[in-house]
């Protein structure tokens, strides 16, 4: 098993405990003709959610991809649950991991009490009440074929099929797209209620990043194949601040503190760190979606 | 493997319920011929059920499961010898109920079954890597095209030849088609493989 020293602070102590990893990327690497996903590290520790945020072509399918061995990576190394992806063993890992994928589904004909039956076959550790408990949670309709289900509905059997073999890690690639806005809360309660085991962890990639910031620990951020950061959600919070100035008070503020910078018509807009920058400035609170926006403007 | 081979069978039994009906009559009807178009039928399965999965992009999703890539390519390969198996075992039962009925089995009856069913596994085995190499629907032009090329310069080559050189013993003949069947298979799930691997995980 992979693990991470990981720091906290109790009573003004700094402590340490050892922590294990889900995900472990180290500088992972992949080339295409069209499209190049570099150098990416990001640690996933155990028990936490991490939201994977990306324009469309930012490399989060074939991240995910990387991650669960489909795809083949040029360079670094990637730990699954503690466990090398490239070697053998990782077919039996796949028992620990339930996925939902965004475009692959289950041929057009079959069922949801088809899926379960090739599904009882797949997993060691189905569980087909819980996957009938889904189903009927969902609203889905047993016997209708799967070409007949609309999108979210695709998206809730597939998630039903993910959750119900007892995984310690989920990953889902667009998971909440395409749902309507209450059943995608429900949905993101479903993977916070999930991560209150210890060992179990999810990531999560979505557009939705109003979904991310309520439920991630986490926030990475990929762009154009590169990865902008990996943080902690509150730390990205607390590290970033919006400031509006105008030109003449753009001048008093240093560079370094200058994350992200958007001109507006009458002031400007300005990403910046508050650790590097004066209290007498008026900072307003940064969201996950300004800090990704910033970031990605400046990252062009 | 057994949850592929299910969704397989699911996927089938309900797209292809009627020739699925006339494989199975075809395969008792006392006929060499109609048991020949049986046995194509049954070793096409498994690239009718790699069409639909092509359709759902299955690959993708089977990728995520806990399936090696040998239960994967391996599972389409089980699933022809299974619908041929299953047509050889019908067409066998149909002859022996046939013969109790008259009285004798045609002494040629079992070495012709034998033959079509290793020609038909044969087949599969040349079709699968085409498939899982450029995908079913040009998979299948370039198999036609290749049994047109393959059958002009075979009945080329024959043509005027005295094909009495080519006299074996029934036992002989029955043992290399096994023979021949067997290393086929073995190749065609090789390159499969190989095929499969390089163009899922690349």
């Amino acid at each position: 098993m992979n693990t991470a020293d990981v720091g906290m602070t109790i009573g003004g102590t700094e402590m340490y405990e050892t922590q294990t990893n889900a995900i472990e990327m180290k500088h992972v690497t992949k080339k295409y003709a069209s499209f190049q996903l570099e150098d990416v590290s990001l640690t996933l520790p155990s028990g936490c959610i991490m939201g994977l945020v990306g324009e469309n072509g930012a490399g989060k399918s074939t991240t995910i991809g990387l991650i669960m061995g489909s795809i083949r990576r040029d360079a670094g190394e990637i730990f699954v649950l503690g466990q090398d992806n490239t070697k053998k063993e990782f077919d039996a890992v796949k028992e620990d991991i339930g996925v939902v994928l965004d475009e692959a589904y289950f041929p057009e004909v079959l069922n949801a009490v088809n899926v379960n039956q090739i599904m009882k076959h797949t997993y060691q550790r189905w569980d087909e009440k819980q996957y009938f408990d889904y189903i009927k949670h969902f609203s889905l309709e047993e016997k209708k074929m799967f070409k007949d289900y609309s999108r979210g509905m695709k998206m809730k059997l597939a998630i039903a099929v993910a959750l119900s073999h007892k995984p310690k890690l989920l990953i889902l690639d667009e998971a909440t797209s395409g749902l309507d806005p209450i059943i995608r809360d429900e949905i993101l309660e479903i993977f916070n209620e999930f991560t209150r085991e210890e060992d179990h962890t999810v990531l999560l990639s979505s557009h939705i990043i109003s979904d991310l910031e309520k439920i991630s620990d986490y926030i990475a951020f990929l762009h154009q194949g590169k990865l902008l950061f990996c943080e902690e959600k509150d730390r990205l919070l607390e590290e970033y601040g919006i400031l509006q100035v105008t030109e003449e008070e753009e001048k008093d503020i240093p560079k370094e503190a200058i994350a992200g910078r958007k001109q507006g018509k009458y002031a400007t807009e300005l990403l910046v760190k508050r650790s590097k920058i004066s209290d007498a400035f008026e900072i307003e609170c940064a969201g996950i979606e300004d800090i990704v926006l910033f970031l990605a403007r400046k990252g062009e | 493997m057994r949850g592929l081979l299910i969704k397989d069978a699911y996927t089938i039994i309900k797209q292809t319920k009627v020739l699925l009906l006339i494989t199975l009559i075809f395969a008792v009807v006392p006929s060499d011929f109609l048991f020949g178009y049986s046995v194509f039928y049954a070793a096409m399965m498994p690239i009718t059920a790699l069409a639909y999965d092509e359709r759902a992009k299955w690959d993708k999703f089977a990728g995520m499961l806990p399936y090696s890539v040998n239960e994967i390519v391996g599972s389409k390969y089980l699933m022809g010898y299974i619908s041929v198996g299953i047509v050889f075992l019908l067409t066998i039962f149909s002859k022996f109920i046939l013969a109790a009925i008259n009285g004798h089995m045609p002494a040629d009856a079992v070495i012709t079954i034998v033959m079509i069913m290793c020609l038909a596994l044969i087949i599969q085995a040349v079709n699968l890597p085409l498939m899982f190499w450029i995908g079913v629907e040009k998979g299948r032009m370039l198999f036609i095209l290749l049994t047109v090329v393959g059958m002009t310069v075979f009945m080329t080559a024959l043509t005027g030849m005295d094909l009495s050189i080519f006299f074996i013993e029934e036992k002989y003949l029955i043992a290399g088609a096994f023979l021949l069947t067997i290393v086929c298979n073995v190749i065609s799930y090789q390159i499969s493989k190989k095929i499969y691997t390089k163009k899922v995980y690349s």
